[in-house]
């Protein structure tokens, strides 16, 4: 059983998790060649990478960074660090 | 006597509470401070499970929460104890109860269905675990079978020790 060892609840099993990518903010104001980049395109290169990580028993949404080559997770990035304002 | 027992818990109201106002809904009633933790206090369980969310569990006696957002929940509840609980759960959660510490709250999944758990701060004593009723007949059919397992192995070991 392959476990994730979050910084706030502990080390849970990965089932317990949905993982929800890579965190990344929109270009909302861009032209259409840097929305076709944001939207078909990821970098996929090791890294250490925040991700959005939803933990179905609580209910909550943890932010973390992970190194994908290790699989560690080096930080948890509280969530209001990764907000932004949508468009009226 | 059987080596762990479960009681259903019925006389609770259950609510979630949520938004800014959530914190002022409990009147009179002790809540907790700290995300994922939970106060026990005149017979009522409040748990604080995000910045502005909480669960109750609210005696039917008791004044209930009033707020913008705060929902009934149907919760089933089970009251675990026995001196073979932690062994009960040990074979159906990762979590490791022996590190449970009195009067803490967890949120997990047990044989796979989404919980919340809470330990009694009272010796011996064992926890109570809450979760969906629709998965009530599953779970607690679990709990019968691993239940029985245990007590045929403490029969069969008591005669070869």
């Amino acid at each position: 059983m392959k476990l994730l060892d979050c910084p706030v609840i502990g080390k849970r099993p990965i089932s317990e998790f949905d993982y929800m990518g890579e965190i990344r903010i929109p270009p909302v104001d861009a032209d259409e060649k840097t929305w076709s980049e944001y939207v078909f395109n990821r970098k996929g290169a090791p890294c250490s990478l925040r991700e959005a990580w939803y933990h179905r028993p609580t209910g909550r949404w943890y932010v973390v960074v992970r190194n994908t080559v290790t699989d560690e997770i080096e930080a948890h990035v509280d969530i209001s660090e990764v907000q932004y304002e949508l468009p009226a | 006597m059987k080596s762990v027992q479960l009681t259903p818990i019925t006389d609770w109201q259950a609510w979630i509470l949520t938004g800014p106002d959530s914190t002022s809904a409990f009147a009179g009633i002790e809540i907790p401070t700290e995300v994922m933790t939970a106060v026990f206090s005149d017979g009522n369980l409040i748990a604080k499970t995000g910045r502005d969310e909480f669960l109750a569990f609210i005696k039917d006696t008791a004044a209930q929460p009033q707020s913008s957002w705060c929902f009934r929940r149907h919760d089933r509840i089970l009251h675990i104890q026995g001196h073979a609980w932690t062994e009960l759960m040990l074979c159906l959660c990762q979590f490791d109860f022996h590190q449970m510490q009195p009067g803490e709250w967890q949120m997990l999944a047990v044989a796979g269905i989404n919980c919340w758990l809470w330990k009694d701060p009272h010796p011996d004593q064992g926890i109570l675990i809450g979760f969906d009723p629709g998965y009530a007949e599953y779970l607690e059919h679990i709990f019968h079978d691993v239940i029985n397992e245990i007590e045929l192995r403490s029969v069969n070991l008591g005669g070869a020790l």
